[in-house]
């Protein structure tokens, strides 16, 4: 274990020093601090979306999810890919270090940069909660562990695909288009599930429906969708039903990206 | 005691390219240092990377003081200087040596007292603060600083000259030679045929992935001959 955690501190010391985290916290606090403007300022949103809470509402579900989002796919693309086409990892891995071990150091450097900037961002949003004495954005950021856990499945899944492809802004685009993915498919496969759509469609897409990342969902945010009408997005999250089959589910896709990882780079050349 | 490394019918093909490796025996004593020498694609790189399970082989077998060299445990007291060396460009070549002595075990006091050392010998410690701002005889001196971290039993060095100014290679040559004088065995790739005579007592010729020659210096030069004239001799010989 040692191995890996010196591998993962390598890699955070790296990240930090491209000033990426740093750049993707400023931006977080910008968006958060942001909010407060927003939702102080009641005459521009009542113009705009409605009341404050709802404007920032949306920003917190939007924005700040969307830098994360970011932040998750920017730390991830290079962990296996270019290391590896430009040697850096050659000389790692002619110490006493397997493939696995060096594949899972860079995975869990990534992970843990991210899971950071999530308590970053729960901690700004809790303090302008405090502050206002609202409940913003609190339906997601509310149970941050479960976004983190989702952003921890994205950097999974674009180290994944960083060792698919050379090409780190190509493995980004796979890894991001494979991680939004998911809802439409699980939207395609309520018409399975209903029995609407059968045959080779219906096979299709229930195979594409195991092969998409299942992410947590919070129980407030399935409240929220199920109040607010929105009855796919809600029917969509609840084709898992209870919350331990969900996490199951999430996990065991989660250790499958992981485990395939672990193969890729194994017959990967130097 | 088991040699340093135990060669046996290496064959490795890849699967775009006609070269690799085609059957090689090589036995390396402990202590020795050994050059291995070939016109360029030889297979001498496959081979050192086949050496350090950097590449899986086709076939055959290597050990490495009696471990298959697959095993990642075997590669512990190994120090490698690849052709073209790569680092994080945004750490500091201190962290750099952290980074691999900690991969090798090493903790506290004496890492940091190694790393001192190691950063003095190659004339690094006053370097700027990121690899980044590293020249590419900067960035090989960083190599075979990490290469040399903690003392390995063998170290593999891959063209560890190039790039190197005269002044850069007299200190590649001097730490060499302290090497060999602690009784860790050197392998070393080199187009230097000048360097390899002055250092080494076992010389392998490859040519196209098969081995031409293999001995010690004095068997294979013969009195009032020297390394080229054999080398260009043996590969001329072997054809196209």
């Amino acid at each position: 274990m040692n191995t890996v955690l010196t591998i993962a501190r390598a890699s955070i010391t790296e990240h930090v020093r491209r000033r990426l985290v740093l750049f993707f916290g400023v931006l977080v606090a910008l968006a958060a601090v942001g909010l407060i403007y927003v939702s102080l300022s009641d005459d521009l949103t009542s113009t705009l979306l409605g009341t404050a809470v709802g404007i920032a509402t949306f920003f917190s579900l939007t924005l700040l999810q969307g830098l994360a989002t970011l932040a998750a796919v920017a730390v991830s693309m290079n962990n296996i890919g270019r290391p590896f086409a430009d040697g850096e990892a050659m000389l790692i891995l002619a110490r006493p270090v397997a493939r696995w071990q060096y594949a899972l150091g860079r995975l869990l450097g990534s992970a843990a940069l991210v899971v950071a900037l999530c308590l970053l961002l729960v901690v700004l949003l809790q303090g302008i909660n405090l502050i206002e004495g609202r409940n913003l954005g609190m339906d997601l950021w509310g149970h941050w562990a479960t976004q983190a856990f989702n952003l921890v499945l994205l950097v999974a899944i674009t180290t994944l695909m960083s060792a698919l492809f050379g090409n780190p802004i190509l493995a980004a685009f796979v890894a991001f288009f494979v991680y939004a993915s998911s809802n439409f498919v699980s939207t395609l496969y309520l018409l399975v599930d209903t029995g609407r759509v059968g045959g080779v469609p219906g096979a299709v897409v229930t195979a594409l429906w195991y092969l998409t990342p299942k992410t947590l969902v919070s129980p407030l945010a399935m409240e929220r969708i199920a109040e607010g009408g929105n009855l796919v997005g809600a029917s969509t999250m609840l084709l898992i039903p209870s919350t331990g089959a969900r996490v199951a589910w999430s996990l065991a896709y989660l250790a499958a990206t992981v485990a395939l990882t672990f193969v890729l780079v194994q017959r990967k050349e130097l | 005691m088991p040699p340093a490394v135990e060669v046996e019918s290496l064959v490795k093909h890849y699967r775009r390219s006609r070269r690799g490796l085609n059957g090689i025996d090589l036995t390396v004593g402990q202590g020795e240092v050994f050059a291995l020498l070939g016109p360029n694609g030889a297979g001498k790189t496959t081979f050192v990377k086949c050496l350090l399970g950097l590449l899986q082989p086709t076939s055959g077998s290597i050990s490495l003081f009696g471990d298959a060299a697959g095993n990642p445990a075997a590669r512990r007291g190994v120090g490698f200087v690849p052709e073209t060396p790569r680092f994080p460009d945004f750490l500091s070549p201190r962290e750099v040596l952290r980074l691999h002595g900690r991969l090798i075990g090493l903790e506290g006091g004496d890492l940091n007292r190694m790393i001192d050392e190691r950063l003095e010998a190659v004339d690094l410690a006053d370097a700027p603060n990121r690899v980044r701002a590293f020249s590419k005889g900067m960035i090989r001196r960083l190599a075979v600083a990490q290469a040399l971290l903690g003392e390995p039993r063998l170290v593999v060095l891959d063209e560890p000259t190039a790039d190197l100014d005269p002044l850069g290679r007299r200190s590649v040559r001097n730490q060499i030679a302290a090497v060999k004088e602690r009784g860790a065995t050197v392998i070393l790739n080199s187009h230097l045929l000048s360097e390899v005579e002055r250092l080494c007592d076992h010389v392998a010729i490859v040519h196209k992935g098969r081995l031409l020659a293999d001995g010690g210096i004095d068997e294979l030069v013969p009195e009032g001959q020297d390394l080229e004239s054999v080398f260009v001799d043996l590969v001329e010989g072997a054809g196209n």
